[in-house]
């Protein structure tokens, strides 16, 4: 990452008329910082990658940590699969500082692990992402009839969904006796 | 690979809802009434209001467009009518999804034109902007009128048999 930064930077005076500021500025140090997930494998991201997210970037800017301080205390997300967060990782990398595209193609593709990326992606307040995904979980039904939609997207029927109603208010029911009848007996 | 979409927080689901294309909502409100709700609910409190619904009914079309900014527009739901269908066995309101949009089967014009622009007005909360009809839609004018207190935006009036427009004298005499 660093290596094409100074790519980057070496080019520059070949191109004095196109960006002299950028030659004549000194060169600031990329900050990076560092997040795990459940797996607690620890990615090392630069904090212009990071910017796509909203909470990373609030908690940097609120923590104000100094590179020895984020690598001793990566950022946790307990609740995001190891290789979702490599995903999310991925997808920053590649978009760091860019304008991303009206369709984006690094997109991760297993569409199995979809419905827990969307999840970290929200969590994590990665709005273009999430839009990303959401494009893709609603091209899913693109002329599909009501029934393949059910299966798609996992819809229960009216059925189902009046038989899990009963089953809720039967066991709020017995919960409600039985609170009823703990009462009893402490007040005996 | 299914997506269970009901368990996504709500900012997904909202977000996910705003970007199916009209036809694809109104398809996916009869997957359950449980789903109708919350599409509706979607609507009800984010009203498309740049989104311009039209009842179009000459000739054998008898089915409600939506228009959105800087798009065509999406036919949602169309009736048919069952005595114009020969050698088809269709039951009376029977319900049946092409790849593009729902379709009912009525054995009464009128009641098949009704009952879309219901659901459809129901579900997105919006009001008839337009109507294109021929001289047997002359009807809907007074239904609407009596069913919305938004007036209507556009009135396209079309010749039987081709869809040559023309307006003038029936339509003087239909808004007299």
């Amino acid at each position: 990452m660093s290596s094409t930064e100074q790519g980057t930077s070496s080019a520059a005076p070949a191109e004095p008329t196109t960006a002299p500021e950028s030659a004549a500025a000194p060169e600031v140090p990329e900050s990076f910082y560092y997040v795990h997930g459940k797996d607690k494998v620890v990615h090392k991201v630069s904090a212009g990658a990071l910017q796509h997210s909203a909470l990373i970037h609030g908690m940097i800017s609120n923590l104000g940590y100094t590179e020895e301080q984020a690598k001793a205390n990566p950022f946790p997300f307990e609740n995001i699969d190891g290789d979702i967060l490599q995903m999310v990782v991925d997808w920053c990398n590649q978009h760091k500082g860019k304008p991303t595209p009206p369709e984006d193609t690094n997109l991760p593709k297993q569409k199995e692990k979809l419905f827990d990326l969307v999840l970290a992606v929200n969590y994590l307040e990665i709005k273009e992402l999430l839009t990303y995904c959401c494009k893709q979980v609603a091209m899913m039904v693109k002329g599909k009839s009501p029934e393949e939609i059910r299966e798609i997207w996992m819809i229960p029927t009216d059925a189902e969904d009046e038989a899990a109603e009963k089953e809720a208010k039967k066991r709020a029911g017995k919960e409600a006796a039985g609170e009823t009848a703990a009462a009893a007996g402490d007040a005996k | 690979m299914p997506f269970p979409i009901l368990s996504t927080p709500h900012v997904v689901l909202s977000e996910i809802i705003s970007l199916l294309e009209p036809n694809e909502i109104v398809t996916a409100s009869f997957c359950s009434e449980n789903l109708r709700r919350l599409l509706k609910s979607h609507f009800h409190q984010r009203k498309p209001s740049k989104w311009r619904l039209y009842m179009v009914d000459y000739d054998s079309n008898r089915h409600v467009e939506i228009f959105k900014p800087i798009r065509n527009s999406t036919t949602v739901m169309m009736a048919k009518n069952i005595s114009e269908l020969a050698g088809t066995a269709h039951r009376p309101n029977e319900l049946r999804f092409s790849p593009e949009f729902p379709v009912i089967y009525s054995e009464d014009r009128l009641l098949g034109a009704k009952m879309i622009v219901d659901y459809v007005t129901d579900l997105f909360k919006l009001d008839v902007y337009g109507l294109c009809i021929d001289i047997n839609g002359i009807w809907a004018i007074d239904w609407i009128n009596n069913r919305q207190e938004k007036m209507l935006g556009s009135i396209a009036l079309s010749k039987n048999s081709n869809y040559n427009w023309y307006g003038d004298e029936i339509m003087d005499y239909a808004l007299r």
